[in-house]
């Protein structure tokens, strides 16, 4: 029984593939050559100040604001940070997203690609994803100030995971050299 | 019969398997005929024998829709490749674990089942490089869009088909076996529209300079993965 259920599932995911690779357009098949505009562009990932986060997500200001204001202004505080630190997440994902659409876009031409670090940079990729999905997830049910006890146990999982990278990428690669300027004469 | 008519004094240079495929089905079909007729006692095990080696050639097509699609992206084939090798020694396993089991009747009981492995493989591998092509936005011309599409959809629907067909009822395995035809007929439509007329394969830019060393790519592509997780779980750290 359980072989003839694998043999359908397959059936049934191979014909729902079929029409999502059938149906999504010639216009995202055919794509357009990276310039070095494009190339420079998905490689900065400008990412918002963390500093400027960490501060907008204070939870003394809730305190403060809880403490001097009555429940209207602080629901509309809370709604106001809400808002802002799901417009950052969205725009770290948007980021993020670009930067794997032009790696895939131009590895696949490149001789030298090398199946398990694509593997292992998809994966990261897929971690990437669930934390964001999470925090974006929490943010919207809890709201901004209450997730951070939740998301503990996501940072623990995720620093180990961020650990083993670290140790592939090596100390001394973490500045890129595609967005540092050009050098001087 | 219209489609090999039409297209193949051009087309069976570019898409040889294929039509020895499309020719090898068009003769057993037609000699099904006159076996059904004639004896039909005997088209039972024409049909599932032929259904096996028609399977088997699937393989082949598979294999000429891997390298001509990716014949210009040598770095996505190297990694479908692994993929590809990957679910090759899955299927082993599991046919080794199957014989050496302790397994009644190993493998398949009977052609059905047999070309139910058989096909639900090739679902496998054609899935694999779906998702491939989608993920690196492969660029596909018609005319091999045509047969990854009608190809594809016959063994999804094949897949399914042979496994109502050997687990249910007789009476859902005899409306079941109806739907084989339709199904072949919708594909061959789509082959046929498909293989009309040659189309170009689309041209592809070459990748900037600046990216020519995968190593560099790979690297920065991570180092700023890695950026955006930090800062992800940075500004949420309790």
């Amino acid at each position: 029984m359980i072989p003839a259920l694998f043999s359908i599932v397959i059936g049934v995911l191979l014909l729902g593939l079929l029409a999502y690779w059938a149906f999504r357009g010639s216009s995202a098949v055919l794509r357009a050559g990276f310039s070095p505009a494009d190339t420079s562009e998905a490689l900065r990932l400008e990412l918002p100040p963390v500093d400027l986060i960490e501060r907008m997500l204070d939870p003394r200001d809730l305190a403060f604001v809880c403490k001097e204001s009555p429940v209207e202004t602080v629901r509309l505080f809370e709604q106001e940070r809400q808002a802002l630190a799901i417009s950052w997440l969205r725009h770290t994902r948007r980021q993020v997203g670009r930067l794997m659409s032009y790696h895939v876009g131009v590895v696949g031409q490149n001789i030298n690609l090398r199946p398990a670090l694509e593997i292992k940079l998809g994966l990261h990729y897929v971690r990437f994803l669930v934390v964001y999905e999470v925090i974006l997830g929490l943010s919207y049910i809890l709201g901004p100030f209450r997730i951070r006890p939740i998301i503990s146990y996501v940072i623990g999982v995720t620093t180990q995971l961020r650990g083993a990278s670290e140790k592939l990428l090596g100390a001394a690669q973490l500045s890129t050299r595609t967005s540092a300027p050009p050098p001087t004469q | 019969m219209i489609l090999v008519l039409r297209s193949i004094p051009w087309m069976f240079k570019r898409f040889p398997i294929f039509y020895g495929y499309i020719g090898c089905v068009l003769v057993r079909d037609v000699s099904a005929i006159p076996i059904y007729r004639a004896w039909p006692s005997l088209y039972r095990p024409f049909y599932w024998s032929t259904a096996f080696v028609t399977a088997i050639l699937g393989y082949a097509v598979i294999l000429e829709i891997y390298s001509r699609s990716l014949a210009r992206f040598p770095g996505v084939a190297r990694l479908i490749r692994a993929v590809l090798v990957g679910l090759l020694f899955l299927v082993a396993a599991r046919v080794i674990a199957e014989l050496f089991g302790g397994a009644a009747n190993p493998l398949a009981s009977s052609a059905a089942l047999l070309e139910r492995d058989l096909r639900t493989l090739q679902a496998i591998l054609l899935g694999a490089l779906l998702g491939i092509f989608s993920v690196y936005r492969i660029p596909i011309g018609k005319n091999l869009r045509g047969i990854i599409v009608g190809y594809t959809l016959y063994v999804g629907v094949r897949v399914i088909e042979l496994t109502a067909y050997t687990q249910s009822a007789r009476a859902v395995g005899i409306f079941v076996s109806k739907v084989e035809p339709i199904s072949y007929l919708i594909c061959l439509g789509v082959w046929t529209v498909a293989l009309w007329s040659p189309a170009p394969e689309p041209i592809t830019d070459a990748a900037p300079n600046i990216e020519q060393d995968y190593g560099l790519l790979l690297q920065q592509t991570r180092t700023q993965l890695l950026r955006a997780c930090t800062f992800l779980t940075r500004t949420v750290r309790p």
